[in-house]
């Protein structure tokens, strides 16, 4: 990363503490997450950038996944530039990491077509963990448990750690902000 | 083996015979050898096919490479964990439409040409189509690419979304 990038991106830090609080911020800049918005939209919030996904199942082996990549409209061109550096080479369908994932959803779908001779998929990696790590599939078995619910209407039991988000209320931003500062002094 | 010094001589057959040689050893996968024909200060771009004109730096590609990534995607399609492509697909480039466009001041030659690549893995087939757009330069070892502009006609990815070889 170059100067003007690490320049640039403490720069911005520091305006976000100022606006939100070193708490907030930490969860909003310092904090990696992989969250699925219930049925088909993921929020990848990743160091270096913010990827949004849509997921639209057209057939039963067909699926049509659309990425969006999030930045500030203000920030300044080499950071813009860097960030869609970043998005392109890791996201892209010609990146270093998505064409490896297709081949992965592919042969999962290769696999599924056997769904009369094996009936379950094994997504238990870091389950029952206190703290699932990157790599876990909690994700998987979020949405699965969700989806069970919707069809079933039986409720699974959840899993996975709780986070303390207390300090966000009350909800407007002026008065999150006015509890950071009072409870920063 | 061309030379620095005969740059502005360089007939068209000379830079078919470079960019023949160039495919077959995408085709053959010797990738490190590849990559030897690219200058140090190079760029591998494919741009979205609509924009084709884009500063890449500055909007969505497909694919803007300079050096140190070129240098990572090729390490990257030698190694198990590339599951799109180990064990590797074939491919076959067919190159045709050669064109020297400009010789800029001896230095650099600017040469189009049209391609078909096939992919060919696990009973799929799939052809990319465009153009490209060179720039390239005399080293003591030979012609050297500084600027690869793969142009796709393509307007989806389909048949599977992806581009997980070099074009």
């Amino acid at each position: 990363m170059s100067e003007d990038i690490l320049a640039a991106t403490a720069q911005r830090r520091a305006e976000t503490v100022a606006r939100w609080g070193e708490a907030h911020t930490m969860r909003m800049l310092n904090t990696t997450r992989n969250l699925i918005l219930f049925p088909n939209m993921a929020l990848i919030d990743l160091n270096f950038g913010i990827q949004v996904r849509t997921m639209y199942p057209t057939a039963p082996d067909r699926t049509e996944i659309t990425g969006w990549q999030l930045m500030p409209k203000d920030a300044p061109d080499p950071l813009k530039a860097y960030r869609i550096d970043n998005a392109l080479t890791f996201w892209g369908p010609a990146g270093l990491a998505t064409p490896d994932d297709v081949e992965g959803l592919e042969q999962c779908q290769r696999g599924f077509s056997s769904l009369n001779e094996v009936q379950w998929s094994d997504i238990s990696r870091g389950m029952g963990a206190e703290r699932p790590t990157a790599v876990d599939e909690l994700q998987m078995r979020s949405f699965w448990r969700q989806w069970n619910e919707c069809i079933t209407g039986e409720k699974a039991s959840p899993e996975g750690p709780r986070y303390d988000t207390s300090y966000l209320t009350p909800a407007t931003p002026d008065a999150a902000l006015q509890t950071t500062s009072r409870s920063r002094s | 083996m061309t030379r620095a010094a005969s740059l502005s001589e360089i007939t068209r057959a000379d830079v078919e015979d470079f960019l023949y040689h160039e495919a077959a050893l995408l085709d053959e996968w010797r990738l490190e050898e590849w990559l030897d024909l690219f200058t140090l200060d190079c760029v591998y771009e494919i741009p979205a096919p609509d924009r084709p004109d884009e500063d890449p730096a500055m909007t969505f590609s497909l694919i803007h490479d300079h050096r140190p990534m070129l240098e990572q995607r090729v390490i990257r399609l030698k190694k198990p964990t590339a599951h799109a492509e180990f064990p590797h697909s074939r491919t076959r480039r067919l190159l045709t439409n050669v064109r020297i466009l400009e010789h800029r001041q001896h230095e650099e030659l600017s040469v189009t040409a049209n391609f078909a690549v096939y992919r060919i893995r696990n009973g799929v087939e799939v052809t990319y189509v465009g153009r490209y757009e060179h720039t390239l330069t005399a080293s003591p070892d030979g012609m050297k690419i500084r600027h690869r502009k793969a142009i796709l006609d393509h307007d989806v990815l389909d048949p599977h979304g992806k581009i997980s070889i070099i074009l």
